[in-house]
């Protein structure tokens, strides 16, 4: 007779990636949206946007690898979008080698590119991309003197204004890597920028740390807050789109765990329990 | 001549001279180092700089010597030396918004980094299935974390139950949260105790080069 419980423990891991497979494909095809609600970390960053005035000044930190399309895509789009309603004044910069074609990718977004033309975005008047800012210790020289670090490249333009990050009130820091540590250590702490960034779920938590701590102004988690900010500005995509299939992977992971599980208990931990037969046999 | 720059004090003096200039001007007003400060953190820019240069010349050298060899593995050294430098070259001949530089860092970097996350999160499941065991307390603890943030995480989870959400965000922002603190603050004192151990000369590697 088959024992039911070695079958459970031993599952083979072919049979999961099928399982996987097939749900990936199926969400893919036949995309289910289920209601979910709005976080409080995710309504309070979408409040805080809305707190910009026109004429602020804001910089975007773009740092984020191609990484960023899988998953958080959305929230790097509506975010920015929902800035630019605001019409600030903005500084782009690009911090790694790899966010320049990602900076590139979003400001050609339909999306984006619309808003810039609605809200009179004028490139050397209210718009200034200051190019690379390589690393933490160049991030420590543009916060304490902008146009020394720049090689007065932008004097005479509206950035004259500017001489310190004293001056800029928000930052947002598209940042995948460690750039938001910089942002946390070189500008809240010592200047009075507003930070604003936009985390993987991995890193949140540390997030939230430097949120309680009072140096980020407002933090979002960017794979489900991506569905939730295409709810909040109500521009549905490919995020809401994707929370069908997150549910379904999750649900079949946690029935995965719970199987493997009844499994251990049921043969597999009687199994380790035995004495081991043949010790000091050769084996293949 | 030489042999004085290669002394451990002279390290020694350097590094402690480097650390002031940088470590003063964040609690003192002292606009003296504070222009000191700013002129080496541009040094440490520019070497930064630099040290992207060498690193390419010295990743093409090792590939060409690769190839040179036919060592195991040559065709990828090959494909790396091909990509690597022409995306040197179209970014420095047509810069990064040209077409020639875009589609290859949309049609390959951006689609490969998506394979290698599909990838990974099949072995994920897979190692999740059968290693994640309730064999004791911890693992216990563990296993009903995990299953409360992927359910939190995820809209399904919280029609089956709605209670997985605060569950979640309890897990998230305090359990997790002050777990990481802890981590940050560890490693952050580690951190000081490693940079005196620099400055009193305890660390060898550094203070002899």
């Amino acid at each position: 007779m088959v024992d039911m419980f070695k079958v459970m423990a031993t599952i083979d891991r072919r049979i999961y990636f099928l399982l996987f497979l097939t749900i990936m494909i199926g969400g893919s095809l036949y995309p289910v949206v289920l209601p979910m609600p709005i976080t409080n970390w995710t309504q309070t960053f979408y409040n805080k946007v809305n707190e910009v005035q026109p004429g602020d000044i804001l910089i975007v930190h773009m740092g984020a690898g191609p990484e960023v399309r899988l998953n958080m895509w959305s929230a790097y789009k509506l975010i920015l979008w929902q800035f630019i309603q605001k019409r600030p004044r903005i500084i782009w910069m690009t911090t790694w080698p790899n966010a320049f074609p990602v900076g590139e990718m979003l400001l050609n977004d339909p999306l984006i590119k619309d808003a810039i033309k609605m809200a009179n975005y004028v490139k050397g008047v209210n718009f200034t991309d200051i190019g690379f800012v390589y690393g933490e210790p160049a991030l420590v020289n543009l916060a304490k003197d902008f146009h020394g670090f720049t090689e007065n490249k932008f004097k005479g333009t509206w950035l004259d204004e500017v001489k310190d990050m004293n001056d800029i009130q928000y930052y947002l820091c598209f940042g995948a890597s460690g750039d938001y540590h910089w942002a946390a250590k070189q500008i809240s702490l010592i200047y009075k920028t507003k930070i604003f960034t936009v985390s993987d779920p991995g890193l949140f938590p540390t997030h939230i740390i430097y949120m309680q701590a009072g140096n980020f102004y407002a933090s979002i988690e960017g794979v489900t807050g991506s569905a939730e900010y295409e709810l909040l500005t109500k521009h549905y995509g490919e995020a809401v789109g994707r929370m069908g299939i997150i549910s379904m992977t999750h649900l079949a992971f946690v029935l995965i765990i719970i199987i493997g599980n009844i499994g251990y208990f049921g043969w597999e931990r009687k199994e380790r329990a035995k004495p081991i037969k043949n010790l000091g046999e050769k084996h293949d | 001549m030489m042999e004085i720059f290669r002394k451990k004090e002279i390290t020694m003096i350097i590094t402690t001279m480097s650390f002031l200039i940088a470590f003063l001007p964040y609690f003192f007003d002292l606009p003296a180092v504070d222009q000191l400060s700013t002129l080496t953190v541009n040094w440490a820019i520019t070497v930064s700089y630099v040290m992207a240069i060498i690193g390419l010349i010295y990743m093409s050298m090792i590939n060409i010597t690769k190839l040179q060899k036919k060592t195991k593995g040559w065709q990828y050294g090959a494909i790396t030396l091909i990509l690597v430098w022409y995306m040197v070259l179209a970014g420095l001949g047509f810069g990064t918004k040209d077409m020639k530089f875009s589609f290859f860092y949309n049609a390959i970097a951006v689609s490969l980094t998506a394979l290698v996350g599909g990838l990974i999160s099949f072995y994920l499941v897979a190692a999740g299935g059968r290693t994640f065991r309730a064999r004791d307390f911890r693992s216990t603890f563990l296993l009903i974390a995990i299953i409360v943030v992927l359910m939190k995480n995820a809209p399904i989870g919280l029609i089956i139950w709605p209670g997985f959400g605060p569950l979640g965000t309890y897990t998230i922002d305090v359990l997790v949260a002050g777990a990481n603190r802890a981590f940050k603050i560890g490693t952050a004192i580690a951190g000081i105790a490693l940079g005196l151990r620099i400055l009193i000369g305890r660390e060898t590697m550094v203070a002899e080069g």
